[in-house]
C-alpha cells in the first residue's frame, strides 16, 4: 500500500511516515476493497459467479487499483461467456500494472485463437439479434437464434436465461428447466436462474395437483418412465435413452459392424448387382449387334471384291491367252512372220522352191483356212501354187526312196510334208497320201495307216490309190513283206529316183497328168 | 407469475469486440479512494486557507 499523497510505502501507522499525511481513512477503504475481493474469491471458488461479481465490483468501487480483484472479475466474466467484458477488465488491469500482471496471460490466451474469438463475437451478435427479436415479439425467431448462439458459445449465461424465459412464456416447462439447470451448473447462485426454477416448480406442481387420478397415474408413469430414462441434450438435440442402457463397446460394436457389412454386401448382391449385370449385358449385346452388322457389311464387301477378283482373273487369263495366241510359240505373229519369210525367200530367189517350201511348211493350214485374214490366205495359196507342186513331187520321190531304204521315220516325215504341199493344190495327188499310209503301216503305226487309207478312199474314191487302199484295208494281218509295197510307180511322174520294184498292185499311180520330167532340186528326204 | 416483458427488461445487449475500446474509454474508474482523497485534499486546503 502506497501513500496517495507522496506515493511512499505506508507502514502500520495511520499516517504516512514520508509526508505525514493522514491515511487512516484511506487505509480503511483499501482494506475494505481487499475484504470484498476475498469474499468474491470465496464465492468464485464455489461457483457462485453472480455473488463473486457483486463482491468484486464492490471491491473495485473502493479501490480501482485492486488489480487482483479486476483480474478475477475478468475471469468470472469470461466463465460466464462475456468475453468482451473480461477483456475490458484485463486491459484496465494492465493499464494499472503493466508488468508482472496475470492479465497479460489472460489477454494472450484469448488473442492467440482469433478464430475462436471471432466465433464468440458472432455468437454475441446473434444474441443481440435474438434480444431484438424478443422486443419485436418474434419469439420463434428468437428461439432459433438463441439455439445457434448457445451451440457456438455454450457458457453464455444470458443466452440460456433468455431462452429459458422464452420457454417459460410458451409454457414449455421441461425445456425451460433444462436451460435453467445449465445456468446453475455454471453459476450456482444466479438469482434469475433460481427464480425461474422456482417458478417452473410452482407451475409444474400446480398442474400435477389439478390433474385427475388418471392424469396422476399418467404422470406417475411419466415419472417412472422419466426415472427409467435418462434425458440429456446434445447440441440442439434432446436425447432420451433407457437408464440401464449401456453403450456397446469392444466386441459387440465390432460384431455390429460386421453384421452391417454382411447386410450391405447382401443388399448389393441381390439388389444392385443384378441390375448392373443386366446393364452390362445390354451394353455387350448392343456392341455385339453393332459388330455383327459391321461384320456382315464387311463380309458382303469381301464377297463382292472376291467376285471382282475372280472376274479380273478370268479377264487376265483371257487376255494372256490372247497374247499367247498372238506372240506364243504358235502365235499369230509367228505365223505372219512365217508367211513373210516365205514371201521374202521367193522374192530373193524365185527358183529356190525349197526355201519357199521350208517357210510355208511352218504355217498351220487349219489356221489359214479358218482364222487367217483373206489377204493372208490368198498370199499363202499363191505361194503354195508357185512352189507346192514341185516341192510335193520332190518330196514324194524322197519319201519313196526312204521307204525303199526302210527308213520309215524319215519317209513319214517327208511324205507328210509332201502331202502338206500337195493337199494345198487344186488337184492333190492321192498317191502321196497312199504312200504315206504305206509308210505308217511299215513303221508299225497300224491305226494311222488305216486312217490314212480310209482318208484316201474317202477323198479320192475314183482314183487308183483308193482301189489300192481298199485292198490294203481288206487284208488282215498284213506282214512285213508289205514293206516291199512301198516303192512307187508313177507313170506320169516327173523324173524320179530309181526305186525298188514293187508289186504291181501297189503304189501304182494312175491318172497323173504330168509327163514332163522335171529335174528340180530334190528336197532333202530327212529334215 | 412471470411477466415476459418485465423480465425482458432485465436483459441488455452484450458488448461486441468492436465496442470494447469505446467501452473501456467510457468506463468510470472513480472509486472510494479517489473520493476520500478528494475530501481530504479539500479539508487540507480549507485548513490552509484558514
Amino acid at each position: 500500500m502506497k501513500c496517495y499523497n507522496c506515493g511512499a510505502e505506508l507502514s502500520e501507522k495511520n499516517f504516512c511516515t514520508a509526508c505525514g499525511e493522514d491515511v487512516s481513512n484511506y487505509k480503511k477503504v483499501i482494506y475494505m476493497s481487499h475484504r470484498l475481493y476475498n469474499d468474491g474469491l470465496e464465492k468464485a471458488n464455489v461457483r457462485d459467479l453472480s455473488g463473486a461479481i457483486a463482491s468484486l465490483r464492490e471491491s473495485l468501487k473502493f479501490d480501482k487499483t485492486n488489480v487482483e480483484a479486476r483480474n478475477l472479475l475478468g475471469l468470472v466474466y469470461f466463465e460466464m461467456g462475456d468475453v468482451v467484458g473480461a477483456l475490458m477488465e484485463w486491459v484496465i488491469s494492465k493499464n494499472f500494472r503493466s508488468k508482472k500482471n496475470l492479465a497479460d496471460d489472460y489477454i494472450e490466451a484469448v488473442q492467440s485463437n482469433p478464430a475462436r474469438l471471432d466465433a464468440i463475437n458472432q455468437s454475441i451478435k446473434k444474441y443481440n439479434l435474438a434480444l431484438k427479436y424478443c422486443h419485436q415479439d418474434s419469439k420463434d425467431l428468437a428461439v432459433i437464434q438463441l439455439k445457434k448462439v448457445l451451440s457456438q458459445n455454450p457458457r453464455l449465461i444470458q443466452g440460456h436465461l433468455l431462452l429459458a424465459l422464452l420457454y417459460l412464456d410458451s409454457e414449455q416447462w421441461n425445456k425451460a428447466r433444462r436451460e435453467v439447470d445449465k445456468v446453475l451448473v455454471i453459476d450456482v447462485g444466479n438469482t434469475m436462474a433460481l427464480t425461474y426454477r422456482k417458478y417452473i416448480e410452482d407451475m409444474t406442481n400446480t398442474e400435477d395437483e389439478e390433474g385427475s387420478s388418471g392424469k396422476r397415474r399418467k404422470n406417475d408413469q411419466k415419472v417412472r418412465a422419466a426415472d427409467s430414462a435418462v434425458t440429456y441434450t446434445s447440441g440442439n438435440e434432446v436425447i432420451i435413452q433407457p437408464a440401464d442402457m449401456r453403450e456397446p463397446r469392444g466386441a459387440s460394436s465390432i460384431l455390429n459392424i460386421l453384421i452391417g457389412l454382411i447386410i450391405g454386401v447382401a443388399v448389393s448382391y441381390f439388389l444392385i448387382l443384378p441390375a448392373r449385370v443386366q446393364m452390362a449385358r445390354n451394353g455387350m449385346n448392343e456392341e455385339l449387334k453393332t459388330i455383327g452388322d459391321n461384320s456382315d457389311a464387311k463380309s458382303a464387301r469381301i464377297t463382292e471384291l472376291e467376285q471382282n477378283v475372280e472376274a479380273l482373273e478370268q479377264e487376265k487369263t483371257r487376255l494372256q491367252t490372247a497374247i499367247d495366241d498372238y506372240t506364243g510359240e504358235n502365235g499369230e505373229s509367228l505365223k505372219v512372220d512365217s508367211l513373210l519369210q516365205a514371201s521374202k525367200n521367193y522374192l530373193d530367189n524365185p527358183d529356190d522352191a525349197g526355201a519357199l517350201a521350208d517357210a510355208l511348211y511352218n504355217i498351220d493350214k487349219d489356221y489359214v483356212d479358218s482364222l487367217a485374214s483373206d489377204a493372208y490366205r490368198q498370199l499363202y495359196y499363191k505361194l503354195m501354187k508357185l512352189a507346192g507342186e514341185k516341192v510335193a513331187s520332190s518330196l514324194y520321190e524322197s519319201g519313196s526312196t526312204s521307204i525303199n531304204q526302210s527308213d520309215y521315220t524319215t519317209a513319214i516325215t517327208t511324205l507328210e510334208k509332201a502331202w502338206y504341199f500337195s493337199s494345198a493344190l487344186e488337184e492333190p495327188d492321192p498317191e502321196i497320201l497312199y504312200l504315206l499310209a504305206n509308210a505308217y503301216k511299215q513303221a508299225g503305226e497300224t491305226d494311222r495307216a488305216k486312217q490314212t487309207y480310209q482318208n484316201v478312199i474317202s477323198t479320192f474314191p475314183q482314183s487308183e490309190a483308193a482301189k489300192k487302199a481298199t485292198e490294203r484295208l481288206a487284208e488282215n494281218g498284213d506282214s512285213a513283206d508289205e514293206g516291199a509295197d512301198t516303192s512307187s510307180e508313177r507313170q506320169s511322174a516327173p523324173a524320179q529316183q530309181q526305186t525298188q520294184e514293187q508289186p504291181a498292185d501297189d503304189n501304182v499311180r494312175e491318172g497323173n497328168d504330168t509327163d514332163s520330167a522335171e529335174t528340180t532340186d530334190v528336197m532333202p528326204a530327212a529334215e | 407469475m412471470i411477466n415476459f416483458d418485465e423480465e425482458l427488461k432485465k436483459f441488455h445487449p452484450s458488448l461486441e469486440v468492436e465496442d470494447a475500446e469505446r467501452a473501456i474509454h467510457q468506463h468510470d474508474l472513480s472509486d472510494m479512494a479517489d473520493v476520500i482523497v478528494g475530501i481530504l485534499k479539500d479539508e487540507r486546503q480549507q485548513s490552509d486557507d484558514e
